[in-house]
This record gives C-alpha cells, structure tokens and sequence, in this order.
C-alpha cells in the first residue's frame, strides 16, 4: 500500500495515537491524490479514504489547505530522509554527492506514485500563498542540503569553487524535468543513460580532478 | 506566413484563449464550461457547438498550447544559419521561456497533472515532445553531417534540452528566491558543448 508516513517512527519511539492518526490521513491523502488527482480530491474523498468521519478528519487539520500543507511537508521530509539515509555524516563529500544522485535516480526511477504526487501538488500549490510559501521553503531545504556538500567538497579541496547555489538548483531542475518528460512519454527512453549521462557531464564541472 | 482564418476559426481560437486564462486563473479543477463561455463572451449553447465537451476543449487546447511552444522555437531559428548557430538559437529560445513564460509553466504543471491521468491528453504530450526531437534532432545531425558536431546518438540533445528547459522553469516559478538562470544556461551550454564540439571546445 502506497504510504508516505510509516506507523512507527524512525526514531524508534512510539508515536502518540494522536500522531499515528495524522499519518494515516497523510497515508489516505496521497492515496487519493494519486488516484484521483488534483482536480477531484477534497476533505470528504481523504475522510472516506482514511476511513473517519469528517468531523474527525477536521479535528487534526482545520481545512484542505491546512491538510495539504501538512502533505507537502511529509512529502519533502521523504525526500530529504531518503537522501540523508545513503550517508554518514562523517563520508567525505564526494560519497555525498554520489548519494544525492542516487537518490534522484531512485526518486525518479522507482517511485512514480509520489512524482506524479509532486507535480499534482506543483499544481495545487502556485495559487495558494499559503500552500506555495510551504514548497518554496521545502525546496529551500533540498537545495540547502545539496549546498552544504558543495561547499564541504570546496573546503576540503576536493571541489572547485562553484556557486553552488546554481549548481544545487541545477541538480533538482534536472531530476524533476527528466521524470515529467519520462512518465509522460511513457518511460520511452532509458531513464539511466540519461542519469549517467548527467553526471558523468556534471562531475568534470563540480571535481577538481576527474575522479 | 499568414492564413486566412475562417470564422470558424476565429472564433475557436478566441476559446482557447479564454481557456488558457481561466486555467492560469483558477487551475484545472476551477474551470468549467460555464466559466470558460463567460470568459470567451460567448453562450454556453454556442461554446458546446465549437467544443462538444470539457474533455474535448482540453484536448484542442493542450494541442494549441503546444504549437505555440515550438512555434516560439523555430522563430529563434534561421534556416540559413550553420548548426552551431542555430544550436545557441534554441539555448536562447529555451532562456526565453524560461524567464518571460511564468503563466505558461503554471498551464504547463496543471495539463500535466492532468493528462497523465488522461491517455488521450497524454498522447498529445508525445506528439509533442516528438516533435520537438525531431527539431532539435535535425540542427544536431546537420552539424554531425557538416562534421562540427561529434557523432551522438539520436534524442540525446533533445531529451537533455526539454529536461534542463522544464525542469529549471518549473522550479524557477515555484522558488520565492530567484535563482540566476544566466548561470544555470551556462552549466547546460557548457555540458552540451562538451558533449558535441569536438577538441576542448566545450571545458
């Protein structure tokens, strides 16, 4: 079952029963964002999917928009746990890097429930101040994230100075248009030569040396 | 080149432009064939004459959307222009659209999410990408031919180009920072021409 949320944290605590419900109406949501997209979902198909009654389901979050601003958080927060989760802090930079890509290839390759989900969301979002304020930041954290291992490669003169910053939203420009252009052709192509293929193009741009 | 557009077409056109305003304005899931009509000016009776459903008028309308992408394209294009020419003439057209076309990226996430539901509006996207590889294919095999560009396989370019284009717009219009395209135009240019000049062109 599609799920973005898993029932027992990673943290190894037990989430409080009022958490757990949470999760399993962000569960239901992504279910019927899938399902339905974003034209067709509102409280009443999330509260029928999560199977509680629609006084409940406005107990834990006010309102649609509330209830997908929470969504997008969790989605993000996937994202970046699935990155963060390849590596140490303690790896060197360019085990990071590899990792990041990794991650990309994995997001794009393997979870088409959730890339259809960002760009549903994607489209929600552009006329919600509120809902959009929330993306940018999440996107904010990503590249954040990217960042930070740019300049530590930079730091330990293993990276050229770059403006990662660029180089960081160059990175997330390529895996969500590759995954738009990929599942709308119907995956017509091979999605890892073009993986390969950016990387192996980008790496000479960011390393010092070829490594 | 001009066409005589009949009547008919005049008026089929200004629906499409009433609809693009009304998904730019409130989004797929808020528009409705009530609202589309009220936009065009036009009764709802007479709207469902030109388009016989909701379904119907997305479809002629992803059509259009489409064709002015690639028509904003090939106006970048001078057929008399060598390869490399016309190769930076698409990286301009593609910077272009990314900057000045905001609108155009919130249409473009809304017909995406939904056609990928909608195998009908689905098959238009094809069309349409198709299109475009065999655009972009065209300029990369002349200069292949012409002996400027490196021996690449079929699509590489075209894919890459739609990716980086998509890509860096759509994030571009959902960030509140701004991030500098110029410089983002710059790693793809310098990628592309690694990947195409022959010698040390491209580092």
């Amino acid at each position: 079952m599609l799920m973005l949320m898993e029932k027992k944290s990673r943290m190894e605590h037990t989430l409080t029963k009022h958490d757990s419900k949470k999760s399993e109406i962000i569960n239901a949501t992504l279910r019927c964002l899938y399902e339905k997209g974003a034209e067709e979902i509102s409280m009443r198909t999330i509260a029928k999917e999560a199977k509680v009654n629609q006084s409940t389901l406005h107990y834990y979050f006010q309102n649609k928009e509330n209830l997908l601003i929470n969504f997008i958080a969790a989605l993000f927060d996937k994202f970046i746990y699935d990155i963060e989760k390849q590596y140490r802090h303690s790896d060197p930079p360019e085990k990071k890097l590899d990792a990041i890509f990794s991650a990309g290839r994995t997001f794009v390759g393997r979870q088409k429930e959730l890339f259809v989900i960002l760009i549903h969301c994607w489209a929600l979002s552009m006329r919600n101040r509120t809902m959009r304020k929330e993306f940018s930041d999440r996107y904010e954290k990503i590249s954040g994230l990217i960042d930070d291992v740019l300049k530590e490669g930079y730091q330990k003169g293993i990276f050229n100075k770059i403006t990662s910053d660029t180089f960081s939203n160059y990175i997330i420009a390529f895996v969500q248009g590759i995954g738009c252009q990929w599942y709308m052709t119907g995956t017509s192509f091979n999605l890892n030569k073009f993986f390969d293929l950016f990387i192996a193009n980008i790496k000479p741009l960011i390393f010092k040396k070829t490594p | 080149m001009k066409f005589d557009l009949t009547k008919h077409e005049i008026k089929k056109n200004i629906i499409l432009n009433a609809t693009y305003k009304c998904i730019f304005r409130q989004g797929i899931a808020g528009i409705s064939m009530r609202s589309i009509a009220k936009e065009a000016k036009i009764n709802q009776p007479n709207l469902h004459y030109y388009f016989k459903s909701k379904e119907n008028l997305l479809i002629e309308f992803t059509r259009a959307f489409f064709a002015r992408c690639i028509n904003d394209i090939t106006k970048f294009l001078k057929p008399s222009d060598p390869p490399d020419k016309k190769l930076n003439a698409i990286l301009e057209a593609g910077k272009d659209h990314v900057l000045k076309e905001k609108e155009r990226y919130m249409v473009f996430a809304e017909i995406w999410s939904l056609a990928i539901k909608k195998p009908a509006m689905q098959k238009i996207f094809i069309n349409h990408y198709r299109e475009l590889y065999k655009l972009i294919d065209s300029i990369i095999e002349e200069g292949i031919q012409n002996g400027v560009f490196k021996e690449i396989e079929k699509n590489v370019v075209s894919v890459l180009f739609i990716t980086f284009v998509e890509g860096t717009g759509l994030l571009q219009h959902m960030r509140k920072k701004s991030s500098d395209i110029n410089k983002q135009f710059d790693i793809f240019t310098r990628t592309l021409k690694r990947m195409l000049f022959k010698g040390d062109a491209g580092a």
